[in-house]
C-alpha cells in the first residue's frame, strides 16, 4: 500500500508551498497528464466518433426531424423491451429477435388471420408415405443478397437447424424431423422419425436461409441478415434500434410502408411516454392502467392460456376428481378477467384451448361460477377441512401474483384453507418440472403459450404425463393422444382431440381460467390489425 | 507516476480476480442458465442434452479452471446467447456509459461545488438554507422516479427533448441530468461542510487581516485545502455511478450502456457476458481510483507516495 508522509507545517506559514522536495508527482506534471488525457479522450471520441459509429450522418438528420415532429413520416416504429440477443433466425428463440426477423425471414408455410396454415414459400405438399412430406416450392424467389431460394436452400436450412452443432433453442419444437432431401430444383422431401401430423405447424419455426451466404458469414449471422422477406435490415444500433427498409423486389409485392424501425425501450413507462410523444407507432407489454393513457389500442386474442395445474397422482390432496371439479366451480373467472386483465380475453371453455388452435372443441362450455356446487362437491368427496398451497410466480406474467392470491381467496370462501406462495420465475421453473422436483406442487399457477396452434403440444404437456410439467396421468386420454399423434387424416385427428378435451373437462387436470388477449398501444396514424400469433408485420401496416 | 501504477498493479489484479471469482460462484447459486435459455416446457431429456452440449454438467472446479484459464488469456468465452466472443460484447456499450457518467459528473460538480461554496460563506443565511434544501432533494429523490418525471415533463409534455434513446446531444440531456441529481446533492453538501470547516481556521483570519480580497482567500486558499474531501466524494460518486446508478438510468432512458447490458445478461444468465462486463467495470473503477489518488498528490503538496 502506498504510504503518505505528511510534511511538517508550522503555524503561521502560508499553506501554498512550491517546494517540490519528496514529491513523486509534481502538480505541473499531473496537470499536463490530465490535459493530455482529456485532449486524447476528446480527440479520440471525435475521431472514434462513437455517435457517428452508431448513427450514420444521414440518420442523424432523420433524428433531428424526429425531435422536431414525432416519428418520421413514412417510417413505422415498433417499440420493444429489449435488444435482440442475436439476429440468427435459427439459433435463439426470443421475442425481441422475432420482432425484427418476422419481417426479414420467411418460412415454408404461413398462417392467415384465423391461424390456419396456408402455402407460402412452399406452394403445395403431399405425403408419399407416413413419414415423408414432399414440398413444391415457389419459383423466382430470391434472398436479399440475390441468391436464389430453391430446394437446395430449403434442404440446407432444415439440415442446419436440426444439426446438434447449432444447439438451436428450437430443437424441442422440431425434434421429430430426421432429414431433408432434394428431389429437383424446386421440390424436396422432408423425412420425420415417425408419423407427425403436426409437422406443418412445426415448419413455422424453421426460417429459410441462403446456403452460400450463411456458410460465408459464419458466426456473424448473429449480426447480419439475409432473408426472403418484405424487409431488409439496414442498420442495427445496439441497444437503440434496428432499422429496416422495404424490399422492393419482394416476391409478394413491394410493401406499402417503405421504412420501419424496431426501437428498444426497456422501461414500460418510458415506452408509453414515447407513444404519447408520438415517437413510436406500436407498443407491446403495457399494463391495463397504462393502456388507458395510450392514444389508441388494438387487441387480439393470443394463444396464452392461464390455469391452475392440479395433480391427480398418488399423494395429491386433490386426487379425487370431485375436488378438482369443485375448485373449478369455486373460481369467479369473469371477475378475475375483468379486474385483472381489463376484460381483455375470454374464459376457457373447460379446455386448455381456443378457436385458433387445431383440435379446439367448439361444443364445450366454461365451468360456471357456483360456490354452492363447489361446497357440495367438496363434502361429497369428504374434503371438509382441506388445506392447499397455491404456488405461483411474481412478475413473470401479467397480474400473476394478484391472480394467484385472488384465487386463494376464492378457495377459502368455499372452505378450503389456502396458502399462496409466490416464487421468482427461475425457482418456479425448477419446482414446476416434475422430473427435476419429484414432489412438484400439486396446485400450481401457470400461463401457457402454444404458438404451434396445434393441440398436440398442449395435451402432451398438460393432459398427460409425457410432459415433464404435468402432474396428471390418465390412461384413457393417453391412448387418445397417441392415436391422434399418429393419425394422418385431419378430420379424424380433430375428433380425437375433441374427445380428449371433452373427457378432460369432466376429469380436469386443472382449474381452467382464461385465454388472454394481446393488447397493443398504437398511435393514431397507424392502421393495423393484430393477429393471434402476436407477430408484428410491417407489411400489414399503413400510416395515415 | 509509473512507479505508483506498478505498485498498485498486484493489488488491483487480486481485486479484479476476486470479483470475477465471486461472479462465477454466484452464477451457480442464483439460477440455472440452461433453464433460462430454453422455452419453459422443453422436455427434460432435451434440457439435459442442452446442458451437456454447453458444458454445464462438468464439475464446478473444472468449469472454474476453464473460466480462469480463459480470462488470463483475455478470452471470456462466447456469449451463450449471441454465440460471439463475450469481451467485445462487454466493451461495446462502454463509450455510451462513459459519456453519460462524465457528463453527469461534470454537471454535478459544476452545480454542486459552487452551490456548496456560496452557501458556506454565510452559514445559516437564507441562501444557505436554500442550498441545503436543494442538495437534500438531490440526495433523497429516487432516481427512477426522477427519470420518469423528467420524461413526462420535458419529453411528453413540453416536447423539448426525446423520451429516450441515443444518437444526438439532445438524447444525453435528460439521462445526464437525472443521473447528476444525487452526486450534485452530495458534492454540494461536502463542499459546504468542508469550506465551513476551512473558513473557520486561523489562517483565514490571518489572510483577511493581511488584506487579501475575499475572493482570493476563498479560492486560492480555503478551497484548495477543502478540495481533498470534495475530490474524494466526487471520485466516489463516479465509482457509484459506474457500478450501480447507471443501470437504473440506462433502463429508464433506453441508454445503451454497460449497466443495461449487464442487466440483460443477468436476466439471460449469460455467464461469459456477465463476467466480461463485471471485468470491464472493475477495470474502469480501478482506473478512476488511481486517477483520484494522483489528483490528491497534485492538490495537496503534503500528500506524498513512496
Amino acid at each position: 500500500m502506498a504510504e503518505r508522509r505528511v510534511g511538517k507545517r508550522s503555524r503561521g506559514e502560508p499553506l501554498t508551498s512550491d517546494t517540490p522536495e519528496g514529491k513523486t508527482v509534481s502538480r505541473r506534471e499531473l496537470l499536463q497528464f490530465i490535459a493530455g488525457g482529456a485532449a486524447a479522450l476528446t480527440a479520440g471520441s471525435l475521431g472514434l466518433r462513437p455517435l457517428d459509429l452508431l448513427v450514420p450522418s444521414a440518420q442523424r438528420a432523420d433524428i433531428s426531424r424526429v425531435l422536431a415532429a414525432g416519428a418520421p413520416a413514412g417510417t413505422a416504429v415498433l417499440a420493444i423491451g429489449g435488444d435482440p440477443t442475436s439476429l440468427d433466425p435459427q439459433a435463439v428463440e426470443e421475442g425481441n429477435e422475432r420482432a425484427v426477423n418476422d419481417n426479414v425471414y420467411e418460412t415454408l408455410v404461413n398462417r392467415d388471420a384465423q391461424e390456419r396454415i396456408i402455402p407460402w414459400l412452399a406452394t403445395s405438399w403431399s405425403q408419399p408415405n407416413p413419414t415423408t412430406f414432399r414440398f413444391r416450392l415457389h419459383r423466382g424467389v430470391r434472398f436479399h443478397n440475390g441468391e436464389s431460394f430453391d430446394a437446395d436452400a430449403a434442404v440446407f436450412s432444415i439440415k442446419r437447424i436440426i444439426s446438434p452443432e447449432l444447439k438451436s433453442q428450437f430443437a424441442a419444437n422440431i425434434a421429430t424431423i430426421a432429414d431433408a432431401r432434394k428431389v429437383d430444383a424446386s421440390t424436396f422431401d422432408l423425412v420425420t422419425k415417425e408419423p407427425d401430423p403436426a409437422l406443418l405447424a412445426r415448419l413455422f419455426s424453421i426460417r429459410m436461409m441462403a446456403p452460400n451466404w450463411t456458410q460465408q458469414t459464419g458466426n456473424q449471422t448473429a449480426n447480419q441478415t439475409n432473408g426472403t422477406g418484405p424487409y431488409k435490415v439496414t442498420a442495427w444500433r445496439r441497444g437503440v434500434a434496428v432499422e429496416l427498409q422495404a424490399n422492393d423486389q419482394y416476391w409478394g409485392g413491394a410493401p406499402r410502408v417503405k421504412r420501419a424501425r424496431v426501437r428498444i425501450i426497456p422501461e414500460d413507462q418510458t415506452r408509453l411516454s414515447a407513444l404519447q410523444a408520438g415517437e413510436v407507432d406500436v407498443v407491446r407489454g403495457l399494463l391495463p392502467e397504462q393502456l388507458a393513457q395510450a392514444p389508441a389500442t388494438a387487441a387480439a386474442l393470443g394463444p396464452q392460456y392461464s390455469f391452475i395445474r392440479l395433480s391427480n397422482l398418488r399423494g395429491s390432496p386433490v386426487r379425487d376428481r370431485r375436488i378438482r371439479q369443485a375448485l373449478n366451480y369455486a373460481v369467479d373467472k369473469q371477475t378475475l378477467l375483468r379486474q385483472l386483465h381489463g376484460g381483455k380475453g375470454r374464459l376457457l371453455p373447460g379446455q386448455l384451448s381456443g378457436p385458433e388452435m387445431f383440435g379446439f372443441n367448439p361444443r364445450l362450455r366454461p365451468y360456471p361460477y357456483d360456490p354452492d356446487r363447489a361446497r357440495a362437491l367438496l363434502s361429497a368427496a369428504g374434503a371438509r377441512g382441506l388445506a392447499l398451497e397455491i404456488v405461483g410466480t411474481r412478475g413473470r406474467w401479467a397480474a400473476d401474483a394478484l391472480e394467484a392470491q385472488a384465487i386463494g381467496g376464492m378457495f377459502e370462501k368455499v372452505g378450503v384453507k389456502t396458502k399462496v406462495t409466490l416464487l421468482n420465475f427461475q425457482q418456479w421453473l425448477k419446482a414446476a418440472d416434475r422430473k427435476q422436483t419429484p414432489n412438484s406442487p400439486p396446485v400450481l399457477y401457470i400461463q401457457h403459450d402454444n404458438t404451434l396452434f396445434d393441440a398436440d403440444r398442449t395435451v402432451s404437456n398438460y393432459y398427460s404425463l409425457t410432459g415433464s410439467f404435468s402432474m396428471y396421468g390418465n390412461p384413457t386420454l393417453d391412448r387418445l393422444i397417441e392415436r391422434a399423434r399418429a393419425e394422418i387424416d385431419p378430420k379424424k385427428r380433430e375428433q380425437l382431440y375433441w374427445r380428449v378435451f371433452s373427457l378432460g373437462r369432466e376429469d380436469p387436470p386443472m382449474v381452467f381460467l382464461a385465454q388472454l388477449a394481446d393488447v397493443w398501444g398504437v398511435s393514431r396514424r397507424l392502421r393495423w390489425t393484430p393477429v393471434p400469433d402476436g407477430r408484428v408485420l410491417f407489411k400489414d401496416m399503413a400510416l395515415r | 507516476m509509473a512507479r505508483l501504477f506498478l505498485r498498485r498493479l498486484p493489488d488491483s489484479l487480486l481485486l479484479i480476480g476476486g470479483v470475477l471469482t465471486l461472479v462465477f460462484l454466484t452464477m451457480f447459486v442464483v439460477g440455472d442458465p440452461a433453464r433460462a435459455m430454453l422455452p419453459p416446457e422443453t422436455p427434460y431429456e432435451e434440457y439435459l442434452a442442452f446442458r451437456r452440449a454447453m458444458g454445464f454438467d462438468d464439475p464446478i472446479p473444472v468449469q472454474y479452471l476453464r473460466f480462469i484459464g480463459g480470462v488470463v488469456r483475455g478470452d471470456f468465452g462466447q456469449s451463450w446467447w449471441e454465440r460471439t466472443p463475450a469481451l467485445p460484447i462487454a466493451l461495446r456499450p462502454l463509450p455510451a456509459t462513459l459519456l453519460l457518467a462524465v457528463f453527469s459528473l461534470a454537471v454535478a460538480v459544476s452545480t454542486g461545488l459552487p452551490l456548496g461554496v456560496l452557501a458556506s460563506r454565510h452559514p445559516g443565511s437564507a441562501l444557505d438554507r436554500l442550498a441545503i434544501l436543494i442538495s437534500l432533494s438531490g440526495v433523497t429523490m429516487p432516481i427512477i422516479w426522477l427519470g420518469l418525471i423528467m420524461i413526462l415533463v420535458f419529453a411528453v409534455g413540453l416536447r423539448w427533448l426525446p423520451t429516450s434513446g441515443y444518437g444526438t446531444w439532445a438524447h444525453v440531456v435528460l439521462p445526464g441530468l437525472t443521473l447528476a441529481a444525487l452526486p450534485m446533492g452530495r458534492i454540494a453538501q461536502i463542499s459546504r461542510v468542508s469550506m465551513i470547516d476551512e473558513l473557520a481556521k486561523q489562517y483565514v483570519v490571518t489572510a483577511t487581516a493581511k488584506g487579501l480580497p475575499g475572493r482570493a482567500v476563498l479560492f486560492r486558499h480555503a478551497l484548495r485545502n477543502a478540495a481533498i474531501p470534495i475530490l474524494t466524494v466526487a471520485g466516489w460518486e463516479l465509482v457509484l455511478m459506474l457500478g450501480g446508478y447507471t443501470i437504473v438510468v440506462e433502463t429508464v432512458f433506453g441508454w445503451p450502456g454497460v449497466g443495461l447490458q449487464l442487466f440483460t445478461a443477468i436476466e439471460h444468465r449469460d455467464m461469459p457476458v456477465i463476467a466480461a462486463t463485471v471485468f470491464v467495470i472493475s477495470v474502469v473503477i480501478v482506473a478512476v481510483n488511481f486517477l483520484v489518488d494522483l489528483l490528491y498528490g497534485a492538490i495537496d503538496p503534503r500528500v506524498q507516495y513512496q
